[in-house]
């Protein structure tokens, strides 16, 4: 199938792809550590989450830092929550076993017994206890106001938790038409299969080419962007082993797939605009926020115009519209802290002003040390993420009328499914492919 | 809020899903038909949609009784005001002393000296069950002395005894002054029936005079005028030998009146008077005549343990850079305390002391000064206040307290020196020298707290366990399964330096140094199993940390034969080394056993021989004795394999076998009891006695060997080992001869290995039951052989089984057929400390794959892997640091760790490091003819510079000995394959940022793919023109790289952020025992230098 045998009269949209550069790590360094990156998180989100406080505790005083609380007066004070559980994984024990365990990942770190919550400013942690702690929705890394009393034991004993809240929202643009972003996610591609019949027929519609008979060309031509949120390869895991012998492992397979998938992405490329965000699959850094997939590695799709290589997560702005999207590490992290639905847990996100509170504790990023990409500045009108086992959508709501469209959108190789979402009115719906 | 979903649209749909056709279209295009199918499928594409509205899910309404809630909250804590009013011990209400008996558990006997007669009288400390201290006098008590009284010697001369002595002391006191003028030395003079200790004398007792004195100090002058003789009325000049003089007051108070260590004692109503004076900071002070107390037996009831007070401690100085802090110059900073109540889990004081400003610490009670001596004088009011029973740290004796008194001198604090609890005994720093066959020697400090025990737990660490390093972080990483995060000396004085914050971060790493003795002393029993060594010995608990074995088996000795009444000799040491033929140890058949072992061991062996045999002081006999009463051999007596002998327990029982007997009796009772007992601080006590039982019984034979102690018999001694030799060589000639094909069993078994009081017999047989069963067998047959109690036991079958040598071996360890106990392994280089951790990791590695997965090629390649590994520079830094002390004597040869010190002094004198500093050191590659000691670096200085590392060295010296040891019984002559071959051709090395090369090197990129060097356009890329097409591949192997050092980075540094209980902090730890340590730093070199190389790939779009 080729581009130039069928066309499709499109929308188009106006995108402005620059503003994914807030996640792109340019020249990096190791030498520095991570207390700059939770400072740097702190400094960003204490005036809002005070803010926030002062409001819902109107009479109640603040203690400037959590280790002068002081008594048995009730106050609140504000820090960044650590979660301390015998669940996490000790890289230490594994280190001493000389057994490094990528995936470190399996239990649930809140119902460890040994689990203590602590909220933690410049001065120091102190352990928050009490029903309320126990039932909130909490993660490391989130920054908390805590409203309660400290205790004999030095502990603080809580009754109420508030958060920053969601942060300012740019005004939805008006568009005259409906417009879609098509957003697509685990692909997972592999060498055994690289394209599969779902996956040419995804591309079919995608372009066009199918619907001439039916009711899906009129859809398809509304496609403005198609995003692929993540995994869109299954890579080979790389042997084992010294990072000497990584540098020369066999790894023509893995080169293969990745030509394959050039191809694939280039023919659909070539007829709507792809933009394509790394994932966890995929042969992109572990630590986020991922750089974008390199020209080298996709050399057909990097002739069209209309392709685009994102970080992850990543940023976009089309006809005005913010949208924020995630290939799903962030919030599957979050799950080992909450048993809450995965669109909760992404809308809970918005609410902190923070999309990847667990960084760096349990999901690996790079040491920023000049700031927090992570939290948000400004509230995109839709989030998207990647990766989950089933679709879901909420609309969630700010205290100053924000409103964001959360969508988590399935895994293509396991549900066929992808999420279109309207760009004027922000209503989303799946479309499978059935093969 | 409520959340509704909409999936009814999907539900419908699902069934379809499963009638979808499948083919694989990777290598073929789609046939007609597929396409056909294709399109009739999408026109069921179908439509979903999920609209849900939702608030912001975090904004949840304030509950409607969130007021009152709090309100609640507020009014429930109700919060101390001032923590200082949890330091004093509850209130003590006044005694009744006639209706009412005070009970009380000693935990520390001394002696206190009265000027006013001349006497010495014992003080018992102690607290009540109600947690009230105690201090109680004893008065009456004298110590004393035997001699023979002479014959024909009449009871009514006694005065005239008395005065002749008392002036024969006056004139002695004279010449020495050392006497008051109006007393006399010797009170009392009572003639009792006595048998001496030593020999057999036909059970027939003599008169001896018992010489009581004023106090200890003139039992010797006394014993001397009685040994050079003086003149007795009515017989003539008379010189005695004299006994019992030398045993320490302290102890003879306490065999005279039954008190064991740690034991409760009884004043009863009426018999007790309270002091007016208050001389001590104890709640009761308390009188009693020494036959009025009652001394409980430390069973049953009186077993438990009073809610005793424990302090632990830590200071934090500041030094200067590059010298060992010195309390003439530089500043006690910090004082961190934590008070826990005996069998409670978490302290109930945590206070700290600082100098400067601290910002708080939650649940901490944070005490900050201007002044250090201010600061000082605080401390010791809160000792005095909170008035510890005993007093705990780690390396509080030699450093924490001789620092603090020291420093008050310097500052003239003059209220400080006051720790222990007599209100005007000053406590000073003396120096102790101490020496024990079992226990080294060692020069250390002392410092006098009366009536507090001190318990170091560093010096009890150093008596119960052999490790690589006794550093608080590997001591705690050993058994508290935690690194501790360590601060470096030369930032502790930046960190007091800079705000109060930092100080605040200093003062939570002492409280963490004071806590964690605290949690070693509760996760190790250390109190607990002490306590029942005192009881158990009978001698007073600080005994147990400052004196050695011998104690113990005196206290018990004379607690027996004064029973008895025997009494004991004063031998003069007599030094020298006339050693006895020791333990035997059969030759060894070396080799891998992949059939059971069985192991058979005499219980108790040295015990169950003594008495046995019945050897004894008081048993032994001479030529003369043997004529005098006529005894018959082996009637009467036995000889000894030596050519000692002993008479039978049919005309006199031997003390020791006496002792011993109830020693074993009482152990077997404490395991009985332990079986039954369901509180599990009951048990944690009776296996602490149990234990403490058992090293007691084993002692005994020790102490009739050491010719330099108090009562050395070498006729004991010496007969013991040969029995024990005879009857090694008696088991085995026993076990070959009944276990033989000749006698109907499948194999002839053999002995392969005996030691002490074990063989290990090989009996041919392929199962574990099989093994279990003969052996058990095989145990009773020859347990019938022998006299009663001495029993062989069998305990336990290895298979496989890998002898390498004499008392060098390894086994998988098997009590039942089911499943195996662990892997044994003796003698193997797993603790000593000039090993790099590759040794024991390799070693243990290797012989777990050989006798638990009993993967012989498995573990061959996993030690040439690890070879290859080495030689290709791949192993973890850490695993190559090896370490020694840096102590202060001068070395004659120059020794690499010191030269290196040496060396690091010249880069920075502040972080190189100090005397008493253990010196972590890699060996590096140096010139050709660099000596050894110049190839020693600072790991650190090594991963900056990347300096190639002498991997031949750690093939050579540290990994080709132990390993040929292990696999030469399995291998043979192969065993030198491990070490050449293919696998160690293969030779990485890194190249040097510094030094003689590097300068001469410019840096240009090189193809990542064919390494040319990359010029023109192509300076910045990844690879060269001709590579391009491969580009793909490259990328995703860096890829590979990176993402390992991402994730290594991430794991590494998170990991000590949570170790340091900060998140927002920088890590400053330089725990260098932690293997992280090197791994970090690594880390992030590593991580930077792939991020270089990833940049050169396009990213542009």
């Amino acid at each position: 199938m080729s581009a130039d045998t069928f066309c499709l009269e499109r929308v188009s949209v106006a995108a402005t792809n620059d503003i994914t550069s807030v996640f792109r790590t340019g020249r990096r360094t190791y030498g520095q550590q991570f207390d700059e990156l939770y400072s740097q998180r702190l400094r960003s989100l204490k005036p809002a989450a005070a803010e926030a406080a002062e409001h819902r505790w109107p009479r109640v005083q603040e203690t400037p830092n959590v280790l002068n609380v002081e008594g048995p007066q009730a106050t609140f004070i504000v820090g960044t929550v650590f979660v301390d559980s015998g669940n996490k994984p000790s890289t230490l024990h594994q280190v001493e076993r000389e057994r490094w365990v990528s995936d470190i990942h399996g239990e649930q770190y809140r119902e460890a017994p040994d689990t203590v919550v602590f909220l933690e400013d410049e001065s120091g942690r102190i352990r928050l206890v009490g029903s309320v702690v126990d039932k909130a929705i909490l993660a490391s890394g989130v920054v908390a106001a805590v409203l309660g009393v400290e205790t004999a034991e030095g502990d603080f004993e809580v009754a109420d938790i508030c958060f920053a809240r969601m942060a300012p929202q740019k005004p939805m643009p008006v568009l005259k038409e409906d417009k879609y972003v098509a957003l697509v996610s685990g692909l997972q591609m592999t060498t055994e299969r690289p394209i599969t019949l779902a996956l040419q027929l995804l591309a079919e519609t995608l372009c066009g080419e199918l619907g001439a008979l039916g009711t899906m060309q009129p859809l398809a031509a509304k496609i403005a962007q198609v995003v692929l949120v993540g995994d869109t390869m299954q890579l080979p895991p790389a042997p084992l082993g010294h990072a000497e012998d990584m540098r020369v492992n066999d790894r023509t397979v893995a080169a293969k797939l990745a030509k394959q998938v050039d191809g694939f992405l280039a023919d659909i490329a070539a007829n709507v605009p792809v933009a394509i965000m790394p994932g966890a699959a995929d042969p992109a850094d572990t630590s986020l926020p991922q750089q974008p997939l390199p020209r080298s590695l996709l050399p057909q799709c990097s002739q069209y115009s209309g392709f685009s290589s994102l970080t992850n997560p990543a940023l976009l702005q089309l006809d005005g519209l913010y949208l924020l999207g995630s290939s799903g590490q962030n919030i599957d992290d979050l799950r080992r802290y909450s048993s809450e639905p995965a669109s909760r847990l992404a809308a809970a996100s918005l609410g902190w002003r923070h999309i990847a509170p667990t960084a760096p504790d349990t999901l690996w990023c790079y040491p920023f040390t000049t700031h927090d990409p992570f939290v948000l500045h400004d509230t995109p009108h839709v989030y998207f993420v990647g990766n989950q086992s089933q679709f879901d959508s909420v609309v969630t709501r700010g205290p100053d009328g924000q409103s964001t469209r959360v969508v988590m959108i399935p895994r293509f190789a396991d549900t066929n499914q992808i999420v279109l979402v309207n760009m004027r009115t922000l209503e989303c719906s799946t479309l499978e492919i059935s093969a | 809020m409520d959340i509704v979903k909409d999936e009814s649209s999907s539900q419908d749909e699902k069934p379809n899903k499963k009638a979808a056709f499948e083919f694989n279209l990777s290598s073929q295009a789609p046939s007609a038909h597929a396409i056909q199918n294709k399109r009739a499928r999408l026109n069921r594409a179908k439509m979903q949609t999920g609209d849900v509205v939702m608030d912001d899910v975090l904004n949840t309404e304030l509950p409607a009784d969130f007021s009152k809630e709090l309100e609640k909250l507020q009014k429930a804590d109700a919060h101390i005001s001032d923590p200082k009013t949890t330091w004093p011990r509850p209130e003590a209400p006044s005694l009744d002393i006639m209706a009412t008996s005070l009970v009380f558990q000693q935990m520390e006997i001394d002696e206190e000296f009265v000027p006013d007669n001349n006497t010495v009288i014992p003080r018992l400390f102690g607290v009540t069950d109600e947690g009230y201290s105690v201090v109680c006098f004893v008065k009456g008590f004298f110590p004393y002395f035997y001699c023979p009284a002479p014959d024909g010697f009449k009871e009514e001369n006694i005065p005239m005894v008395i005065a002749e002595l008392n002036r024969l002391a006056q004139q002695n006191g004279q010449s020495s002054n050392n006497n008051i003028p109006g007393l006399n030395a010797v009170v009392d003079i009572q003639m009792c029936m006595k048998e001496p200790l030593f020999g057999y004398h036909g059970n027939v007792k003599a008169p001896f005079f018992k010489i009581i004195v004023r106090n200890p100090k003139l039992v010797r002058p006394m014993s001397q005028i009685v040994k050079r003789g003086f003149n007795v009325h009515g017989v003539g000049h008379y010189a005695g030998t004299f006994y019992e003089s030398n045993l320490e007051f302290t102890i003879r108070f306490m065999v005279d009146t039954d008190i064991v260590g740690a034991s409760w004692i009884e004043l009863p109503a009426g018999k007790y008077s309270l002091r007016p004076s208050t001389k001590t900071f104890c709640q009761y002070e308390v009188e009693v005549n020494y036959n009025d107390l009652i001394a409980h037996e430390p069973v049953g009831e009186w077993s438990k343990v009073a809610p005793l007070r424990v302090l632990s401690v830590d200071i934090e100085c500041a030094g200067r850079p590059g010298v060992f802090p010195e309390a003439q110059i530089d500043p006690v900073i910090q004082i961190a305390s934590v008070v826990t109540l005996q069998g409670q889990k978490m302290p109930f004081i945590r206070n700290v002391l600082t100098l400067n400003t601290c910002a708080p610490i939650p649940g901490v009670h944070v005490m900050s000064f201007e002044n250090e001596a201010d600061m000082l004088s605080q401390w010791a009011q809160f000792v005095q206040t909170c008035d510890p029973d005993i007093v705990i740290g780690y390396n509080t004796t030699d450093f924490d307290l001789p620092y603090l008194l020291d420093r008050a001198v310097a500052l003239k604090v003059q209220n400080f020196p006051f720790l222990g609890r007599i209100r005007d005994t000053v406590s000073k720093v003396s120096s102790t020298h101490f020496s024990s066959k079992a226990y080294g020697t060692r020069d250390s400090k002392a410092v006098n707290m009366e009536g507090r025990v001190q318990f170091d737990v560093l010096a009890a660490m150093r008596r119960e366990y052999k490790l690589r390093s006794f550093s608080l972080n590997a001591v705690s990483a050993k058994f508290l399964g935690e690194q501790k995060e360590d601060v470096p000396y030369s930032i502790i004085t930046d960190l007091q330096n800079e705000s109060a914050e930092t100080r605040r971060r200093l003062a939570v790493y002492c409280l963490k140094d004071a806590f964690l003795p605290q949690r070693l002393v509760d996760k190790l029993m250390f109190l607990v199993n002490s306590m029942e060594m005192a009881r158990v010995t009978g001698v007073p608990f600080n005994y147990l940390l400052t004196r050695g074995q011998q104690i113990k088996v005196v206290s018990q000795l004379f607690r027996h034969s004064s029973r008895q009444d025997l009494v004991v000799p004063v031998i003069e040491s007599q030094g020298g080394d006339n050693q006895y033929e020791g333990a035997t140890v059969i030759e060894p058949k070396r080799g891998y056993y992949d059939m059971p072992i069985a192991t058979l061991d005499f219980a108790s062996l040295y015990p169950s021989i003594m008495m046995a045999h019945n050897l004894c002081y008081t048993t032994l006999l001479n030529r003369q004795t043997i004529e005098r009463f006529e005894l018959v051999k082996d009637v009467d007596y036995v000889v000894t394999p030596t050519n000692d002998c002993f008479v039978k327990s049919s005309k006199r029982v031997g003390l020791l076998p006496h002792i011993l007997k109830e020693l074993l009796s009482a152990r077997k009772q404490a395991k009985n009891e332990m079986k039954n007992e369901t509180d599990p601080f009951r048990i944690q006590v009776l296996n602490g006695r149990q234990l403490a039982l058992k090293i007691s019984a084993n002692s005994v034979y020790g102490f009739t060997g050491a010719l330099n102690g108090r009562l050395p018999c070498l006729q004991i001694s010496a007969s013991v080992t040969a029995f024990g030799r005879d009857m090694i060589n008696e088991t085995v000639k026993e076990v070959e001869k009944q276990y033989t094909m000749a006698n109907g069993y499948e194999h002839d078994a053999t002995v392969i290995y005996g030691d002490t009081d074990s063989v290990m017999v090989k009996f041919g047989v392929n199962t574990l039951e099989e093994a279990m069963r003969l052996g058990q067998e095989a145990a009773d047959h020859v347990t019938s052989k022998f006299i009663n109690p001495i029993k062989l036991e069998f305990e336990k079958v290895y298979f496989p089984y890998l002898l390498i040598n004499k008392k060098r071996y390894a086994g998988l360890y098997w009590t039942r057929p089911e499943k195996y106990d662990k892997l044994d392994t003796k003698g193997l280089e797993t603790v000593r400390r000039d090993n790099c951790q590759l040794v024991p990791l390799v070693l243990d590695t290797c012989l777990r794959m050989l006798l638990i997965d009993r993967n012989v090629d498995g573990a061959v390649e996993y030690a040439k892997n690890t070879i290859s590994d080495l030689l290709q520079n791949k192993v973890d830094l850490s695993m190559l640091v090896i370490s020694k002390q840096l102590s202060k004597t001068d070395y004659a040869a120059k020794q690499a760790h010191v030269e290196l010190a040496e060396r690091m002094r010249k880069r920075d004198a502040g972080s190189a490091p100090q005397l008493g500093d253990r010196v972590p050191y890699v060996i590096i590659k140096g010139t050709k003819d660099a000596k050894a000691y110049e190839k020693a670096e600072d790991p650190i200085y090594v991963l900056d510079n990347n300096l190639p590392i002498d991997t031949n060295y750690y093939l050579e010296h540290q990994l080709t000995n132990p390993l040929t040891r292990i696999f030469e019984p399995i291998l043979g002559s192969k065993v030198t394959s491990l070490f050449k071959g293919n696998h160690t051709r293969t030779i990485r090395v890194a190249a040097p940022t510094t030094g003689a090369m590097a300068r001469f090197m410019v840096k240009t990129n090189t193809c990542l793919s064919c390494k040319i060097p990359l010029k023109g356009e192509y300076q910045h890329r990844a690879v060269c023109k001709h590579c391009e097409p491969k580009l793909p591949e490259i990328y995703i192997r860096n890829m590979d790289v990176m993402r390992e050092l991402e994730m290594r980075y991430a794991r590494l540094w998170t990991e000590c952020q949570r170790c340091q209980g900060s998140i927002n902090r920088e890590v400053v730890c330089t725990n260098r025992d932690c293997p992280i340590f090197y791994m970090r730093k690594k880390g992030q070199k590593d991580a930077e230098e792939q991020a270089k190389v990833m940049d050169r790939f396009d990213y542009t779009w």
